[in-house]
């Protein structure tokens, strides 16, 4: 299909907006975890695009497009959030990543070795072929709590360069990797929990 | 021997950058012998593949099946 150029219909049409903003609210609520900042930056998408519509050049389409630009604003909305609050290091106490910690400490025996041993997951790729496993996927996300939540989203999701997101959160490298890892022992044992011992079951 | 708690930290890694080829060894000698850490290891690397799916998903043009399931 030819791409569609912009005009003020394709974001004005309630049909196509619907559709559209579903989508992106669902993708800004993942990162900002609440409704109203999540809608906010909903808007400012697409506002910003009607502003910039004159500047879409095909190429994608107008869903990515519109996805591009709420990238953008997610991070900028992260950028002025490190001026209100600072993010904690990872080392460092503050309530939700204290009990993360502890959280970690639990998985792992004191020597390190697993509490309770990964199981396997049952053909996992024929996961990705239901759209209930992404609504799980979906809720466990948004599940990993505080900065290691939003770094790994940020990574895995949205597809942004581990420098990139160090400089944006105004985290060291090395913090980023501990986060990293705690989202994904997270992630690991929500989907374990929530999915695939269902399948295990069944 | 380095623990599952460290490897799995090491794998986790293994996913973003290159590990140095002595991190590369520790990780492969672990995994020849721990079944749980292999374990982690696939399920990690299937995350990273379902996460960019997801990503994926949010940037498709058709209104997605979640609106035709919640009719």
């Amino acid at each position: 299909m030819a791409s569609r150029q912009i005009t003020g219909d394709v974001l004005t049409d309630p049909t196509e907006l619907r559709a559209h903003h579903d989508a992106l609210y669902r993708f800004a609520i993942l990162n900002v975890r609440n409704p109203t900042e999540a809608e906010d930056l909903v808007q400012a998408t697409f506002l910003a695009a009607l502003q910039a519509r004159a500047s879409f050049r095909g190429g994608c389409t107008v869903r990515t497009w519109l996805v591009g630009i709420l990238k953008r604003k997610i991070i900028d909305a992260y950028r002025a959030r490190q001026h209100d609050e600072a993010v904690p290091e990872a080392g460092g106490e503050q309530a939700d990543e204290g009990s993360d910690a502890d959280w970690l400490d639990a998985l792992f025996a004191r020597n390190g070795s697993w509490v309770v041993r990964p199981q396997a997951w049952d053909d996992p790729d024929q996961s990705l072929e239901r759209q209930e496993f992404f609504q799980v996927l979906e809720a466990c996300l948004q599940a990993v709590p505080g900065v290691a939540g939003r770094v790994f989203i940020l990574r895995e999701v949205m597809d942004l360069e581990p420098d990139e997101i160090c400089k944006d959160l105004e985290i060291s490298k090395s913090n980023y990797w501990v986060l990293m890892h705690r989202a994904r022992l997270r992630l690991r044992g929500c989907l374990d929990k929530n999915w695939f011992a269902g399948l295990r079951r069944s | 021997m380095t623990s599952c708690r460290d490897i799995s930290a090491l794998v986790s890694k293994s996913l973003d950058e290159r590990l140095t080829w002595a991190q590369r060894l520790q990780v492969r000698v672990h995994l020849a012998m721990c079944s749980a850490c292999r374990g982690f290891e696939r399920q990690t690397r299937f995350l990273s593949h379902a996460c960019k799916a997801l990503g994926k998903r949010f940037e498709a043009e058709a209104p997605d099946e979640r609106e035709r399931t919640d009719d």
